[in-house]
């Protein structure tokens, strides 16, 4: 990664939902938890809590060794797990495209600015394909025939 | 801890056809509702900040592509024969792609059928006959015909 520890990342605004949809950039380490948190806020939305209070889907970045994603039920919570190596890499792969020539052209970047939006635009794109698939096997019911 | 442990990307041997079917419907059911997300839901205003005056459809389900590809093809291609091909945790990414743009293809005739010559023209080929892929369908078939949510008629009528 080229220093985006130190970037500001230009424009982070995961959806509506987001609690602080202001444009003059974040920290690339409070991007993760927006993203997290505005996940959860639609699940929690859709799907409310269980008696206890605790939503009924939960999705996290977890630590781990692996580059994979996981779909696994918590004492009653439809837990939907992205690991930090695979959050990474498909930062690093958004921002690869983002770099890439024929890519940039298609979308018109031009600035260091639009490309940073386009990298997070394809990053969101791709975290929404995998947590939307973590879904699916909780709401499809596919837990009822363990691997 | 209850319930089992799907994971998602680390493909191997253990797996088979009827897990590989429920992976190319949970693809399914993530594209009707990340292709919606971002034609028409709340990721159409943010993609319009983004990209301004050049936000077409055709933009944004390029960008869709272009998202969705990078995830199956992070990692090297699984080896296989058509003596393992049947005990794979997943399809082949090349075969979940071919799934995954027929959902796209049928949300687009079902929703945006402007978009249906840009996706012929530019990322469809004709029908796969491909004969794991017609395994792995068929799989998913009788799976989807045991469920009644309405949630799940889209991804129904795909197969």
């Amino acid at each position: 990664m080229r220093g985006y520890e130190t970037e500001r990342i230009r424009y982070c605004i995961v959806c509506s939902m987001d609690p602080s949809p202001e444009q003059q950039g974040i920290p690339l380490a409070e991007l993760w938890p927006r993203l997290a948190l505005a996940t959860n806020q639609g699940l929690l939305v859709q799907h409310g809590t269980l008696p206890d209070g605790t939503p009924r889907y939960q999705f996290e970045f977890v630590d781990s060794q692996e580059v994979n994603a996981y779909a696994v039920e918590y004492f009653g919570v439809a837990m939907l797990c992205m690991t930090i190596p695979l959050r990474t890499m498909l930062w690093e792969t958004s921002d690869a495209l983002s770099y890439n020539t024929m890519i940039r052209k298609r979308f018109g970047v031009q600035t260091l600015e639009h490309q940073q939006m386009l990298h997070v635009e394809i990053f969101s794109t791709v975290q929404g394909f995998v947590v939307g698939h973590e879904y699916g096997h909780h709401s499809l019911g596919h837990h009822c025939m363990p691997r | 801890m209850t319930g089992s442990f799907f994971s998602d990307l680390v493909n191997g041997e253990g797996g088979s056809i009827e897990d590989q079917g429920k992976e190319i419907h949970s693809d399914g059911l993530s594209v009707y509702f990340g292709i919606y997300g971002v034609m028409v839901g709340d990721r159409r205003a943010v993609a319009n900040k983004t990209f301004g005056a050049a936000t077409t459809d055709e933009l944004l389900l390029s960008l869709y592509i272009i998202g969705v590809v990078s995830f199956l093809f992070l990692r090297p291609p699984t080896t296989f024969d058509p003596s393992t091909i049947e005990t794979l945790t997943h399809p082949p990414s090349a075969i979940r792609l071919e799934f995954i743009m027929r959902h796209l293809k049928r949300w687009c005739e079902e929703s945006r059928r402007n978009l249906l010559a840009f996706l012929n023209a530019t990322t469809l080929s004709n029908e796969s006959t491909c004969p794991h892929c017609l395994r792995v369908q068929e799989r998913s078939m009788g799976r989807n015909k045991s469920r009644s949510l309405n949630s799940l008629t889209m991804s129904n009528e795909l197969f």
